[in-house]
C-alpha cells in the first residue's frame, strides 16, 4: 500500500476490505438513518433535474438575457444571471448532467474493468496476481490529476474522453480493493465448500465471490464517484474539460471568478450544488460502509 | 495476633459499579480491607470477581465514562482518595503508590527507551535533574536484579525478555519509593521459574523498604508462599479474610475451600487457571439475593438464598457464611 | 541498509514502467503530434525538426533509451516554446511548490495533531462530534471551491490578504507570505480534516493500551501522557498520509497554483499543456513521478526511525 493516487481515496480504500455476510436486506435499509435518506434524496433530485433538463421550463443555458447582466436572484432568474446574462439556474441544472455522467459512467467502467481483474488476482494468486499488481502499482504511482490533464489535453476535450480518463485512473483502485476482498472471501467456508464440490473456478468466482464482493465495491464506488466529480470539476475549472459552451459546475465557477468581488453569488450557487452532491455521496457511502463493516467483516 | 502498626491503606465499603446497557454492573460491591506497612495482602478470586477493578478503584484508574456509581472510603496515609480531585490522586499515583500490571509485554511503551520511562516519574514527582534521575535509575535496575543497567537504560522494551521487562516495570513502580505497591497478577504472564524469581524479588523489596503490598493473583500457590494476609473475593465481595496461615489452616468459607482444592498439583500444568469449581460465577448486574455463592455452594440452605450473610468473625479472621466449615452442617442441607 | 536496498530494487521496475509510459504518452497521441502541435501552416522542415527532437523519427525503444540516458545526465531537453531547458524551468518553479507544500504541511499538522489528540481523549464528546461533522463537510469541498470561498471571506469581505499576484521570497518576505497564505490554507484545511480524523482513530486505540494505563499509574500529567506516551505510537497512518501528500504537492498543487496564479511546478505543467509543449510536459511528468515514488520510499523508511521494533527486526 505504498502508492495511492489520492488521500481521500486512500482513506476510503484502507478501511474498505470488509465483507458483508449477505446483500443488503430491506430490513437493514430502515436503520440507515435520516442523514442517509436525505443524501439519497438530494442525489435523486439532482439526477431527475439533470435527466429532464430539456423538458423543464428552463431558459436556454446558452442564450444571454442582455437586460439582466450579473443580476442577483429575481422572479425571472431564480438564481440570477452571470456576467453575460446567462441564467444560472438553467446552467447549474445542465451542468449537473456533466458531473453526474462523469461520476456514474467513469466509476461503472472503472468497476467493470478493475473488479473482475482484482477478483481473478485474488482468487488464482500466483503469476497472474503478481503481474496485475505490478501494473496496478505502476498506474497508482502516476499522479492521477496529471494523467487526467494529459489525456484530456491531447485526446480532445470531450465528455467521453474525460469519462474514459477518470475510469482509467480508478481501475487500479478497484482492482486492489476487489483483490483484497477476494483474498478474505476465498478462505470462507461457503467458498471452500463450493470449491470442494468440484465447481469450476469461474463458476465459483461468478456465483460465490462476485455477489459477495459487489456490495463493498459499490459502496466504495459512491466515494469514488465523489472524487471523480471533483476531478472533472477541477479540469473544467482550469478550462481543460468539455468546451465552455457546455455548462459544467466547474466552468460556471470559473466564469464567476472575475465577478467575485462584486457578485460572489455567481460562484457560490454552483459551488453549493457541487458541495452538496459530493457531500451526499460521501455521507451515503460512509453510512453504507459502516453498516457493511458492522455486519459481515470482522471475525 | 500481635497488634499491627497503623494501616497504610484502609478501604471501607468500597463500591464501583459500571454502567452497562443491562443496568449497573456491581464489579466491586462493598469491600473493606486494610494493609499495614511491610506486609503483603493477597487478593484471590476467580476471573471476573473484581480484583482488578478493586485495585484500580483505589487509585482512580478506571475509565470515568464507564462508571455508573462509586461509594465508600479509601484512606491512604491519612488522605481520603475516594472522590478526591484528579490532581490529588495524580500526585499520589506513582509517587506514594506504585503499580505493577499483569503483562510486561504490553505495559511498557514500545517506542520509548527504558531509561526515559523509568526516570519520567521521578523527574515529575521529585523534581530531580537528569543526571540524578539516571543515577537513581541505575541503582533501581540493580536493585531489581538487572545486570548492566547502563546499557539497559538505553534499550527499547522489545530488546528485553519478559522477565526483565517485569523487573523494569517493578523498578518503575518503585522509582519514587512508594509506601504502597499494587501488583495485579505480576507473574501470570511469565513462565514458572521467572515467576518465583519475581515473587522473591517483590518479597525482598517489600521487607527492605518496609513497603505495603497488595498482590492480586489467581494462584493459591502464590498466595501461600508470598502473602501475610489474604482476602478471598467472590462476585465483587470479600467472602473470607484473615492472616494467610489461618485462612489456609482453618478455612471457614466453602468458596475458599473450593479454591484451595483447585490448587494445581505437581503434575498439573503450572499457573493453571482456577476452573475446577463447578458452575458459573453469578451475573454482577442482577446478583442472586442472599449469598452470592449459594447457587454453587454444596452446603447452601434456604437461609443462604434468602439472606445475605455479613462478613464477621474474631481475631482478624472474618468470613461471610451462615454455615461456615467447622460448624455443623446446615439443618436441611440443600439438594 | 538491507531494507533500503530491497525497497530500491522493488522500485526499479515500477520506475522503468512509469518512465516508459511517460515517454510513450506522446506516441499514442492520434495523428502526428509534431504536426498537431505546430499547426497546418508549419513547413515540412519545422515538423521534421520537432519530430527529431522528440525522437519520433526513431523506433520507440531506441528513442526511449536515448531519452533515458540523457535524463540520467540531467538533460530533459528544451522547451519548444521558449527554448528554456526543462531542468532550469523546473529549478525555477520548484522553490515555489516546495514552499507551498511546506507551509501547507506545517499548518496542517500544527492544527491536526492537537485536535486529533484532543478529540481522541474526549472521544464521542461534544467537541469530537462537532469536529467530525465539520471535517466531513470540509473533505467534500473541492479545492477550487474552498479557495474561492476563502477569497470571498478574506480579500473580498474582510479586506485582508489581497490577491495581487505572486511575490517572490527574495523580493519581500512579508509580501511572499501574504501571497502564500490563502493557497497554503486552501491546501491545509482538507488536510487538517483528514489528518485529525486519522490520528484520532489510531490514538483511541493507543489510549486503550496497557502502557498508557501504566503511564497514568505513574501519575504523569495528562498532557505528557497524551503527547509523549500516546502520540508517537499512534502516528504511523498520519505519517503515511502526510508523506503521500508531500509527494503529491512536490509535483505542484496544480489546481491551487492555477487558482492563485502561483508560478510553481503545477502551473508549469498546466501552461505547457495549454501550449502543447511536448518536451516540457514529458520532462515535468517524469520529474513528478520520480519524486512521488522517491518520497513514498522515504516514508517507508521513516517507519524504521519512528518504530524501534522494525529497526531491529531489519537489523537482525
Ligand atoms: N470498563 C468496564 N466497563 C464495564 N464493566 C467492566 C469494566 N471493567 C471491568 N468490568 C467488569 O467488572 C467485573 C470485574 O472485572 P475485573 O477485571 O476486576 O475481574 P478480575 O477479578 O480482575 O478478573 P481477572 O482475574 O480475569 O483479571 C467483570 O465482570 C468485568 O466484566
Ligand atoms: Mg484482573
Amino acid at each position: 500500500m505504498s502508492q495511492q493516487p489520492d488521500p481521500n481515496l486512500l482513506v476510503a480504500a484502507e478501511a474498505a476490505p470488509s465483507l458483508p455476510s449477505a446483500t443488503l436486506s430491506l430490513r437493514a435499509s430502515a436503520r440507515l438513518g435520516p442523514v442517509f435518506w436525505l443524501s439519497v434524496g438530494w442525489l435523486a433530485l439532482v439526477g431527475v433535474l439533470a435527466a429532464t433538463a430539456s423538458l423543464l421550463p428552463l431558459r436556454d443555458p446558452n442564450i444571454s438575457d442582455f437586460s439582466s447582466l450579473a443580476a442577483g436572484p429575481s422572479a425571472h432568474h431564480w438564481l440570477g444571471t452571470d456576467a453575460v446574462g446567462l441564467d444560472l439556474l438553467s446552467r447549474i441544472i445542465y451542468g449537473a448532467r456533466v458531473s453526474l455522467a462523469v461520476g456514474l459512467f467513469s466509476i461503472l467502467i472503472g468497476l467493470a474493468v478493475g473488479a473482475p481483474l482484482g477478483a481473478v488476482a485474488g482468487y488464482f494468486r500466483g503469476k497472474v496476481e503478481a503481474a496485475l499488481m505490478t501494473v496496478a502499482d505502476a498506474m497508482l504511482s502516476f499522479p492521477a490529476l496529471i494523467l487526467l490533464l494529459f489525456i484530456t489535453a491531447f485526446f480532445g476535450k470531450t465528455l467521453v474522453n474525460i469519462i474514459i480518463a477518470i475510469a482509467v485512473v480508478t481501475v487500479p483502485v478497484f482492482l486492489r480493493l476487489a483483490r483484497a476482498n477476494t483474498l478474505v472471501l476465498a478462505q470462507r467456508e461457503f467458498v471452500l465448500a463450493a470449491r470442494s464440490t468440484g465447481a469450476s473456478s469461474w463458476r465459483v468466482l461468478w456465483r460465490e465471490v462476485a455477489p459477495n464482493i459487489l456490495p463493498s465495491l459499490l459502496t466504495f464506488g459512491l466515494l469514488a464517484a465523489a472524487v471523480a466529480i471533483v476531478a472533472e470539476g477541477a479540469l473544467s475549472f482550469m478550462g481543460l474539460s468539455v468546451p465552455p459552451q457546455t455548462p459544467t459546475w466547474g466552468n460556471i465557477i470559473a466564469g464567476g471568478r472575475q465577478e467575485i468581488q462584486t457578485d460572489p453569488l455567481i460562484v457560490l450557487f454552483p459551488s453549493v450544488a457541487m458541495f452538496l452532491t459530493v457531500f451526499a455521496l460521501n455521507l451515503a457511502g460512509e453510512r453504507l460502509r459502516s453498516m457493511i463493516d458492522a455486519r459481515g467483516g470482522r471475525r | 495476633m500481635t497488634a499491627q502498626s497503623a494501616p497504610v491503606l484502609e478501604m471501607h465499603e468500597l463500591r464501583t459499579w459500571f454502567a452497562t446497557p443491562e443496568g449497573p454492573l456491581r464489579a466491586v460491591d462493598g469491600v473493606s480491607l486494610g494493609v499495614e506497612p511491610g506486609r503483603c495482602l493477597g487478593v484471590v478470586g476467580e476471573s471476573g470477581s473484581g480484583k482488578t477493578v478493586l485495585l484500580r478503584s483505589i487509585v482512580g484508574l478506571l475509565p470515568r465514562r464507564a462508571i455508573a456509581s462509586t461509594g465508600g472510603t479509601v484512606c491512604f496515609e491519612g488522605l481520603e482518595l475516594a472522590g478526591a480531585p484528579p490532581a490529588v490522586i495524580r500526585d499520589v499515583r506513582g509517587r506514594r503508590i506504585g503499580m505493577v500490571f499483569q503483562d510486561p509485554m504490553t505495559s511498557l511503551n514500545p517506542v520509548m527507551r527504558v531509561g526515559t520511562q523509568l526516570t519520567d516519574g521521578m523527574r515529575h514527582h521529585l523534581g530531580v535533574g537528569r543526571q540524578e534521575a539516571r543515577r537513581r535509575a541505575r541503582a533501581l535496575l540493580e536493585a531489581v536484579g538487572i545486570p548492566d543497567p547502563e546499557r539497559r537504560l538505553r534499550d527499547y522494551p522489545h530488546q528485553l525478555s519478559g522477565g526483565m521487562r517485569q523487573r523494569v516495570t517493578i523498578a518503575i513502580a518503585l522509582a519514587c519509593d512508594p509506601s504502597l505497591l499494587l501488583a495485579d497478577e505480576p507473574t501470570t504472564a511469565l513462565d514458572v521459574t521467572v515467576q518465583s524469581q519475581i515473587l522473591r524479588l517483590l518479597g525482598r523489596l517489600r521487607r527492605q523498604r518496609n513497603m505495603a503490598v497488595i498482590l492480586v493473583t489467581h494462584d493459591m500457590g502464590v498466595v501461600a508462599g508470598s502473602t501475610d494476609d489474604l482476602a478471598v473475593m467472590y462476585a465483587g465481595k470479600v467472602v473470607e479474610q484473615g492472616p494467610t496461615a489461618t485462612v489456609f489452616s482453618a478455612t471457614r468459607h466453602p468458596y475458599t475451600r473450593a479454591l484451595l482444592e483447585a490448587i494445581p498439583r505437581a503434575d498439573a500444568r503450572p499457573g493453571e487457571r482456577l476452573a475446577t469449581i463447578p458452575g458459573q460465577p453469578p451475573s454482577l448486574v442482577d446478583p442472586p439475593s442472599g449469598c452470592r455463592f449459594a447457587p454453587r455452594c454444596p452446603r447452601a440452605a434456604d437461609r443462604c438464598r434468602a439472606e445475605e450473610p455479613p462478613l464477621a468473625g474474631a481475631d482478624g479472621h472474618r468470613f461471610a457464611c451462615w454455615f461456615p466449615l467447622g460448624d455443623p452442617e446446615p439443618p436441611a442441607a440443600a439438594t | 541498509m538491507k531494507q533500503v536496498k530491497g525497497r530500491l530494487l522493488e522500485l526499479a521496475p515500477v520506475l522503468l514502467l512509469v518512465s516508459f509510459a511517460t515517454f510513450a504518452l506522446v506516441r499514442v497521441l492520434p495523428g502526428d503530434p509534431a504536426r498537431a502541435f505546430l499547426g497546418p501552416q508549419a513547413s515540412q522542415q519545422e515538423v521534421a525538426l520537432l519530430r527529431h527532437q522528440i525522437g519520433l523519427d526513431r523506433p520507440i525503444i531506441s528513442a526511449y533509451g536515448h531519452w533515458l540516458a540523457r535524463a540520467f545526465h540531467g538533460d530533459l531537453g528544451q522547451s519548444y516554446q521558449t527554448g528554456q531547458s526543462v531542468v532550469s524551468a523546473l529549478a525555477q518553479r520548484l522553490p515555489v511548490s516546495i514552499e507551498l507544500m511546506l507551509l501547507a504541511q506545517v499548518l496542517g499538522l500544527a492544527v491536526a495533531v492537537p485536535v486529533g489528540v484532543l478529540t481522541a481523549y474526549r472521544a464521542e464528546g461534544l467537541v469530537d462530534r462537532a469536529w467530525s461533522g465539520l471535517s466531513f463537510a470540509t473533505i467534500a469541498l473541492p479545492s477550487f471551491v474552498l479557495g474561492l470561498l476563502l477569497i470571498i471571506v478574506f480579500p473580498v469581505k474582510l479586506n485582508v490578504l489581497q490577491i495581487s499576484g505572486f511575490t517572490h521570497l527574495t523580493h519581500s518576505v512579508g509580501g511572499n507570505l501574504e501571497s502564500m497564505t490563502l493557497p497554503a490554507l486552501t491546501l491545509a484545511l482538507p488536510q487538517i480534516a483528514i489528518y485529525s480524523r486519522v490520528l484520532r482513530g489510531d490514538m483511541i486505540a493507543t489510549l486503550r493500551e496497557d502502557h498508557v494505563t501504566m503511564a497514568e499509574a505513574k501519575g504523569l500529567p495528562t498532557w505528557q501522557i497524551l503527547f509523549r506516551y500516546a502520540l508517537r505510537p499512534s502516528s504511523f497512518s498520519l505519517i503515511t498520509l502526510a508523506g503521500l501528500n508531500v509527494g503529491q504537492l512536490m509535483s505542484g498543487a496544480v489546481v491551487v497554483e492555477f487558482l492563485f496564479g502561483l508560478p510553481g511546478v503545477g502551473m508549469l505543467l498546466v501552461s505547457s499543456i495549454f501550449a502543447h509543449d511536448l518536451v516540457m510536459i514529458q520532462g515535468v511528468i517524469l520529474f513528478t513521478v520520480v519524486v512521488y515514488v522517491a518520497i513514498n520510499l522515504g516514508v517507508d523508511l521513516l517507519y524504521a526511525v519512528l518504530d524501534p521494533r522494525t529497526r531491529h527486526v531489519a537489523a537482525a
